[in-house]
């Protein structure tokens, strides 16, 4: 099925597999018995593209324990430098870009949930955003400034935290941080994804207020008054027949901004019994108002369970989805592409497929409309490798 | 303390408690582990089934969950099946789309929805009946009655998982 698919799409993107689709590209790690990798950023923001530089950040257990690290290359080198960060165990980092060469962290490790900005030369102090909590996001956006948003426990809930930052050479520093929602917490926010779109910065988040899981939003476009959540996931919330459950899941936003638009990403669980799908809906060209969400995914897909949803975009107005799924037998991942106003078939590449496990991907996309890629591989044994791939997208 | 302090303190106190009921029957109410079972988080319900030797029953439930809801409803809340399965097995739940982190038998870390991919889960409930040291012998999605876990529990403590799959098994019974 996958050949069929592959052919498919090439004759229908005038490809006749490009050539770049067989670039296998970098291992980042290899496979070593019990060490394990995870791409895990909230919104799933493991990987950055800035100027001709890439970032990626990543977790693995190589020595001992959970730590945290940032891989940097430019798109000359044939190889990354590498970076550790985070004090005792370190979980779920996550990166943007913020100017050329310089990329913002932000990771939970033993004392808190930290930010720090690195350039190629390594990484600067840390600075403590608070002294617990986790699944934080960041984002840069050119006149309304740096942004870091997470999630930590206020009494009995977690509610999702929003702090401006300040760049000040190497060091960074917070604003005293605000909960997105200042109505008081009555069951969990989780999650945040951010992304800065051309005219705003958007905030999407997990919230259970509604008795099962729904993607809310916020958006600042004076970078101090942030509107009321409204919620961004169409799945129905309502008890089912005989007074039961409360309605169907929406989980792990992710935002790209593409163009002047911005759009938001989730796993949705409307169609209970086949799994998640992924879900997508688009702000409008020029205002903060989202449409109506829909499928990303093709039909292919939908008896199955997709899982890990990562979006991409970038000014010219390319917009890439890609996630995992098992339809071919063993976990591949499938991208689409916004094209016009409808999203391409899904699409695999050669080094995306095949019998390994191939998952949890990383999107980032450049203005010269490169997608970067990294992802984790898996055989039948118990380790991991950690891959990255550059892929020119073609013509639509 | 005068009779009107005493009286006060009763009211508060009797108000306290009802509104800590209200709370946690509203959370009960939305579809996590059923009430008054003994669930316990993943890592720690590996550790005791492995130090005391019992199979695992591991259900994996999603916040709002309408079946997970029926399930607890219609056959949880049957006292003899919640003897059978307190009494013989270590019980975990997982919530589908939790991010609480679990730390697997071969040391990898998870999330609580990462074990999702793992267990290929597509719909919830999932019932994952597991050995003391946490190896999967059985994954049954969906609604399912009391006779069903009683069906299940004689496949799992019978030891029919090591020469028979529970579709085998199931086929099998007189």
């Amino acid at each position: 099925m996958r050949l069929v698919r592959l052919i498919g799409i090439g004759i229908a993107l005038g490809l006749a597999l490009h050539v770049q689709a067989a670039d296998q590209g970098i291992v980042l790690a290899e496979a070593r018995a019990g060490v394990f990798h995870h791409l895990d950023a909230s919104g799933r923001n493991s990987l950055a593209v800035s100027g001709n530089s890439t970032a990626l950040v990543w977790e693995d257990n190589r020595s001992g324990a959970p730590a945290c690290y940032l891989a940097l290359k430019t798109d000359a080198a044939s190889k990354f430098s590498e970076f550790g960060f985070g004090q005792g165990e370190c979980f779920e980092p996550a990166v943007a870009a913020f100017d050329a060469q310089r990329f913002l962290l932000i990771w939970e490790d033993a004392e808190g949930v930290h930010t720090a900005i690195a350039d190629p030369t390594g990484i600067g102090p840390a600075t403590r955003l608070a002294a617990s909590g986790g699944q934080g996001n960041l984002t840069v956006h050119p006149q309304l400034g740096a942004y870091a948003a997470w999630s930590a426990t206020d009494s009995r809930w977690r509610r999702i935290w929003l702090a401006p930052l300040q760049i000040d050479a190497n060091r960074v520093s917070a604003a005293t941080p605000l909960p997105i929602d200042p109505a008081p917490a009555t069951d969990d926010q989780t999650f945040p994804g951010l992304a800065a779109g051309a005219h705003n910065v958007m905030l999407a988040w997990e919230d259970r207020r509604h008795g099962h899981t729904v993607i809310f939003g916020s958006h600042t476009r004076d970078g101090k008054n942030w509107s009321a959540p409204t919620r961004l996931s169409g799945n129905p919330t309502g008890r089912q027949a005989g007074d039961l459950g409360r309605g169907s899941g929406a989980m792990r936003p992710a935002l790209a901004a593409f163009g002047t638009r911005i759009a938001a990403i989730w796993l949705d669980k409307r169609d209970f019994l086949s799994g998640y799908d992924v879900y997508a809906a688009l702000s409008d060209p020029d205002s903060p108002r989202f449409e109506a969400d829909r499928k990303a995914q093709d039909s292919f897909g939908d008896a199955i369970a997709q899982w890990h949803a990562a979006a991409a975009g970038n000014r010219q107005g390319e917009l890439v989805i890609g996630w995992d799924d098992d339809r071919d037998g063993t976990a591949d991942i499938w991208l689409t592409r916004l094209s016009g106003a409808d999203y391409s078939e899904d699409f695999t590449l050669p080094a995306l497929s095949g019998p390994a496990r191939q998952s949890d991907p990383a999107l980032a996309l450049d203005e010269q409309g490169n997608l970067h890629l990294a992802w984790i591989e898996r055989d039948d044994g118990d380790a991991t490798r950690l891959r990255y791939l550059r892929w020119p997208l073609p013509p639509h | 303390m005068t009779l009107l302090d005493g009286l006060f303190h009763r009211l508060f106190r009797n108000l306290f408690r009802g509104l800590i009921c209200f709370i946690l029957c509203a959370s009960v109410a939305w579809a996590d582990a059923p009430p008054n079972y003994p669930f316990v988080g993943h890592d720690a319900g590996l550790t005791r089934a492995k130090a005391e030797a019992k199979p695992i029953l591991l259900y994996f439930g999603r916040y709002g969950c309408a079946w997970c809801d029926l399930t607890n409803r219609k056959t949880f809340s049957d006292a003899g099946l919640k003897q059978l399965l307190s009494d013989n097995y270590v019980l975990i739940y997982v919530d589908a789309e939790g991010g609480k982190r679990l730390r697997m038998p071969n040391g990898e870390r998870l999330t609580e929805a990462e074990l999702g991919t793992r267990l290929g889960a597509f719909a919830t409930p999932l019932f994952v009946f597991m050995t003391p040291d946490g190896k999967v012998v059985a994954k049954i999605p969906g609604f399912k009655t009391v006779d069903d876990f009683k069906d299940y529990d004689r496949y799992v403590r019978g030891g029919h998982y090591r020469k028979q799959t529970l579709l085998e098994f199931l086929g099998s019974k007189p």
